[in-house]
């Protein structure tokens, strides 16, 4: 306990990363897969091994997020240069299904680690909904009655009604 | 959570784009302009449903994916 209450002073200090030759770091050369078909390509076999699927079953019975487990995937494919950050981003949800087609098929309990999500998304709405209700608390304020509103409808059904005949028919 | 792990998020954001996809696939062509309106939308070619957009084919490996989900799952 008392070893963790210790500052770390062995964390890496800002601008660290920088003391690097520029391009000796894997992510700072071009990468290895540019498009998402071929990282796709690079992850969908390694999930197939028998090696891997066994690990990646045992950890999601651990109860580790399959979010988590994919986004390290990632991750690590882009500290060793595999493809960018923005290829990862777009192949993280498929990581994410195929993980959990990997668990279904195994018939095994994971956690998907989408639900917690789903509450802040909820949060979300109620917030925009109660902004949209304020706004048009105000906007009602400025608006037209509802006699003066129903009397031009009126009138734009008889203007409409006037004009029956069609663009190329005559005027009368 | 989001700060630390995108995940969620990301895979939110591509549901939601397939459900986008679905409504648009599914609203019929309105003929507004009479006899000699015109037959087909005058919008420009939506830049979001290329094929090569690479989220459109994420999405539909994302459907693949699922379609097989759904098949273990109901046996």
């Amino acid at each position: 306990m008392a070893e963790l209450m210790q500052p770390m002073l062995d964390a890496p200090i800002p601008g660290m990363s920088m003391t690097h030759e520029l391009g000796a770091r894997p992510w700072q050369s071009p990468p290895q897969y540019n498009t998402v078909e071929e990282a796709l390509d690079y992850y969908i076999p390694r999930l197939q091994s028998d090696e891997v699927s066994e690990q990646l079953l045992d950890v999601m019975e651990l109860g580790i997020p399959v979010t988590v487990i994919a986004n390290t995937m990632q991750l690590a494919a882009v500290m060793e240069g595999k493809h960018t950050i923005d290829v990862g981003m777009l192949v993280l949800p498929v990581l994410v299904e195929l993980i959990m087609l990997v668990g279904d098929s195994a018939k095994i309990e994971y956690n998907s680690g989408l639900e917690k999500d789903k509450k802040i998304r909820s949060s979300l709405v109620d917030l925009a909904k109660d902004k949209f209700i304020e706004t048009e608390g105000e906007d009602e304020e400025g608006a037209l009655n509802p006699k003066e509103s129903e009397k031009t409808i009126e009138d734009m059904k008889n203007a409409a009604e006037e004009r029956i005949g069609g663009l190329m028919s005559r005027s009368v | 959570m989001a700060l630390n792990d995108p995940t969620p998020l990301a895979h939110q954001n591509m549901m939601m784009y397939m459900e986008k996809i679905k409504q648009t696939k599914k609203q019929p062509i309105q003929d507004k302009g009479g006899l000699l309106g015109p037959k087909k939308s005058m919008q420009k070619v939506d830049n979001n449903m290329r094929i090569d957009e690479p989220r459109l084919r994420m999405a539909s490996y994302i459907e693949q994916i699922q379609a097989k989900r759904e098949e273990i799952s109901n046996g």
